[in-house]
């Protein structure tokens, strides 16, 4: 069953088009990744689908899980953001409350969903853990945190809220590479190990073709072409597709990567 | 980008038609100031008065078609008084506003560009200034000088300018770490010339705002020194001075004094409602 | 020939040090300077564009120390090296149009007609594949790939010799971004010149540059050949860095590990994110030494060259980066 389900999506500013998508489903435990270029639609896609575009027409069918976004009162999707699907921005820390410990951010979001108590700090620290970040974080105040921290806690405060779908914007394009090879491990993992559904919005190919099952290419407003990730990238048919593939910047045959001496992922620093 | 851009750009729109409706009022209201004071020796209907006439015989007449805000205490009409007070009041606004600006913008822009002794010793001696009470410093510099409008404006200039220093010196020290100056200054572009071509004109915003909502307080604190009579003395037409003449008649006869202070608020409501309209607008 | 070079350079903001003896040096076959953010990679390009005095060693321009220079001299050295930054949004005057900020360039160590100079702005701006009638436009009314392209220009008005790149792609969509690199790239064999290309992407550095030196908390890990350091790092942080880099098709970007981790007190800084950190790194501090024609400051630099694959080789995607896989992207 699809945790999103989008239907002839029609985004509309006056006359002018400027999303529309005939399809898009995300099942758990699957990345599905918007790919297109400044202007082509995929942000204003993304907030579509929890009902935050704001000044526009919106037309189609959007549902998560069982509730019909269009439809719903304030309050519901108030409640479907976060319990069900997170939002997960391109700089978190702009996002974070400077004035308040990262710990008590994530206290009074579970308080606004009903959870409270020794309840609430077992998740808050279950879901730090989940990210792989030491819960001491929990402590801390944003400024005290790195870019690709931040990341991570914004994807743990989705867990926590019990989200099933994250929907991630740009996560990593403020990242230094060797910090979003982590968040798109952590993402990864979650998905494969707990079914997480990724919505992932980028411009950069490589990095979603390292995470997506499915992709969709937006351009100008439109999709020009969708399908498995496999598919699309061994055999785009869109020249836009083309040459988005072409674009990426290509590194000399690599060696294989350092044995197991290298943890793929990040242990918890000891004390750290 | 073509015409369907537009919608985009309409909400933005009605925003800033709604700000500038608020600076076009107070620039419409300032206009009317400024006419009336260019315009007080053929729009006044008794000229001689906004001088030295007197006119024993009509002394305190009560608004009439004759005199649409009664006359004073000698006779002389108050609507050409105030018309002539307006030369008075804007010529100190603008005197004060233009040196306290130019010195201001100059030392802070130097200050916040070159960094080092240069800003370290601008900025302290803006602090010392900044450390007296502005109108205790005014009154002192009044009193020594002269009574006069020239003692006016050297007295309310002097402690007005460190505030545009210091808001000057913040504003193009951020501009000086841009990558525009320092692209300027990787071509070789002499340092006098990108503070003249780049740092100032990129600092310049926030001090007209600054300058323009302090048209209205330059004109209270004007009045404030001729209404204590360390300013424009008689026969000058002086707002602050006809209600500090006037004021003693104000339970007899209210409009020797209502007139001019009218004046006094309209004038630096319109500086205000104008300034605030500027930065609303530019601030976006 | 050397154009530009740091010789054990340390440069600081106030009580902190953030480039330690770094020697670095830059001739026309382009360098790389490699790192995160936080490395010190942008300061040393400020130290290089005489912008900021290092707090001990020097800098040096041709045979020159570029704080003894006179002004015969600086402005020589002002026409030869040129940056381009970031963002084009930043490094444009808001305020200028992109005609009156090439103007700038060309009259600042020339006089020059109204007519000659108009003239020249078309013509950089046609070198750089704009229209030149973008010269009557601000940075807000042009895209971002336009306003990198006018920044590029301004940068050629004075025909420099070597231009310093500081992230010149990053703030920009990917096809925009292969079409600077291809501008760069026809910029660098037309126009004879040399790049400092400063990045923490590898993907790029290949294209533009035969030298390449990777930093990390402001020293110069590992240096050598780009070709050797992108295909056979001798550094764990350059292969750090290389595995991180997420490819078409390819396995999943390795996370590096440990990215949060400061740099280390002491022995190695590199040792609390290495996977093959021993005693020895956590109480020597290794000293860059020559390993296979780069140099390295890694104590197992051999074993990191010397790993045997742990798992099939990866298949090639695409052609190598010297051969015709650039793409043939329409000029805009």
């Amino acid at each position: 069953m699809s945790l999103i389900s989008v239907k002839d999506l029609v985004v509309r500013i006056g006359d002018r088009v400027i999303a529309s998508v005939p399809e898009l489903d995300v099942a758990a435990g699957e990345c599905v990744a918007i790919v297109g270029e400044s202007g082509s639609g995929k942000t204003t896609t993304l907030l579509s689908t929890l009902g935050l575009v704001h000044g526009a027409d919106v037309s189609g069918r959007i549902t998560v899980g069982d509730v019909d976004v269009l439809t719903a009162s304030p309050a519901r999707l108030r409640e479907i953001r976060g319990s069900r699907a997170a939002l997960v921005m391109q700089s978190p820390q702009a996002a974070l409350n400077p004035t308040m410990r990262l710990g008590t951010l994530m206290r009074r979001a579970l308080a606004r969903h009903g959870v409270k108590g020794a309840d609430a700090r077992e998740r808050a620290e279950e879901g730090v853990r989940a990210v792989l970040l030491d819960p001491e974080i929990l402590r801390r105040y944003p400024h005290q945190v790195s870019g690709g921290q931040a990341q991570r806690f914004a994807i743990a405060l989705a867990l926590a809220l019990g989200a099933q779908v994250v929907l991630a914007d740009e996560p990593t394009s403020a990242l230094d590479v060797t910090v979003q090879a982590e968040v798109v491990a952590v993402l990864r993992r979650l998905r494969d190990e707990r079914g997480l559904a990724v919505l992932l919005v980028s411009h950069d190919l490589a990095l979603v073709s390292t995470i997506a099952d499915r992709v969709v290419v937006m351009r100008d407003g439109a999709v020009v072409e969708s399908g498995s990730a496999a598919e699309v990238f061994a055999r785009p048919r869109d020249p836009y597709t083309q040459e988005l593939i072409a674009a990426v910047p290509a590194l000399p045959d690599a060696v294989p990567a350092l044995p197991d001496a290298g943890p793929a992922l990040p242990e918890l620093a000891e004390g750290s | 980008m073509t015409a369907p851009v537009l919608p985009l750009r309409r909400t933005p729109l009605r925003r800033l038609a709604g700000v500038d409706r608020l600076a076009v009022a107070g620039a419409v209201l300032l206009g009317i100031v400024v006419l009336a004071a260019l315009l007080a020796p053929w729009i006044a209907p008794y000229p001689e008065d906004g001088g030295s006439a007197t006119h024993p015989l009509e002394a305190l007449l009560p608004p009439s078609g004759a005199h649409w805000f009664g006359t004073d205490q000698v006779g002389r009409d108050v609507l050409s008084r105030v018309l002539f007070g307006a030369r008075t009041s804007l010529l100190i606004a603008v005197a004060v506003l233009a040196v306290s600006g130019v010195a201001g913008v100059v030392l802070g822009v130097v200050a916040g560009y070159a960094g080092g002794w240069a800003r370290d010793v601008i900025m302290r001696v803006t602090d010392i200034f900044l450390a007296f009470p502005a109108l205790l410093l005014s009154l002192a510099l009044a009193v020594v000088l002269q009574p006069s409008v020239t003692t006016v404006i050297v007295a309310i200039a002097v402690t007005w300018w460190p505030w545009y220093a210091r808001l000057t010196a913040s504003v193009a020290a951020s501009v000086a770490t841009r990558g525009f100056v320092d692209s300027a200054r990787c071509l070789g572009v002499p340092a006098p010339l990108i503070v003249l071509r780049h740092v100032l004109p990129n600092s310049l915003t926030p001090v007209l705002v600054q300058l323009s909502l302090d048209g209205g307080g330059v004109i209270l604190t004007a009045a404030a020194l001729s209404y204590l009579g360390l300013g424009a003395h008689e026969p000058t037409s002086e707002w602050g001075l006809m209600v500090q003449q006037g004021q003693s008649l104000f339970t007899t006869d209210w409009w020797v004094v209502t007139f001019p202070g009218l004046a006094i608020l309209v004038t630096a409501f319109a500086f205000n409602v104008l300034g605030e309209g500027l930065r609303a607008r530019l601030s976006r | 020939m050397t154009l530009l070079a740091a010789e054990g350079v340390t440069l600081a903001y106030g009580a902190t040090t953030v480039v330690h003896d770094v020697s670095l040096a830059v001739d026309e076959g382009g360098v790389g300077l490699i790192g995160e953010s936080g490395s010190g990679k942008t300061t040393l390009a400020r130290a290089l564009l005489g912008l900021m005095r290092p707090r001990s060693g020097v800098v040096r321009y041709g045979s020159h120390d570029l704080a003894g220079l006179g002004r015969a001299g600086r402005a020589e050295f002002r026409r030869a090296v040129q940056p381009v930054f970031q963002d084009g949004s930043e490094a444009l005057d808001p305020r200028m149009t992109a005609g009156a900020s090439i103007t700038e360039a060309l009259t600042t160590h020339h006089r020059m007609s109204g007519a000659e100079r108009r003239d020249r702005v078309a013509a950089l701006l046609a070198d750089v594949g704009l229209d030149p009638a973008l010269a009557a436009r601000r940075p807000h009314e042009m895209s971002g790939g336009q306003r990198q392209r006018v920044a590029i220009a301004r940068a050629l008005a004075v025909e420099p010799r070597l231009l310093v790149l500081d992230e010149p792609t990053s703030a920009l969509d990917v096809t925009v971004q292969a079409r600077i690199l291809d501008l760069l790239e026809r910029l660098a064999a037309e126009h004879g010149l040399g790049y400092l290309l400063i990045t923490h992407n590898l993907g790029v550095v290949g294209r533009l540059c035969r030298t390449s030196s990777v930093l990390f908390a402001g020293r110069v890990v590992e240096s050598g050949p780009t070709a050797e350091l992108l295909t056979r790092p001798a550094h764990p942080y350059t292969r750090a860095l290389r595995d991180a880099v997420p490819r078409m098709g390819g396995d999943p970007p390795r996370a590096a590990g440990r990215t949060e981790a400061a740099p280390a007190e002491s022995g190695c800084p590199f040792r609390l994110r290495c996977p093959l950190a021993a005693d020895r790194c956590r109480q020597e501090t290794p000293e860059p030494r020559e390993v296979e024609g780069r140099k390295v400051a890694c104590h197992r630099a051999e074993e990191v060259l010397n790993t045997p694959a742990s798992s099939a080789p990866r298949v090639p995607q695409g052609v190598p980066h010297d051969g015709g896989e650039t793409p043939d992207a329409p000029r805009q």
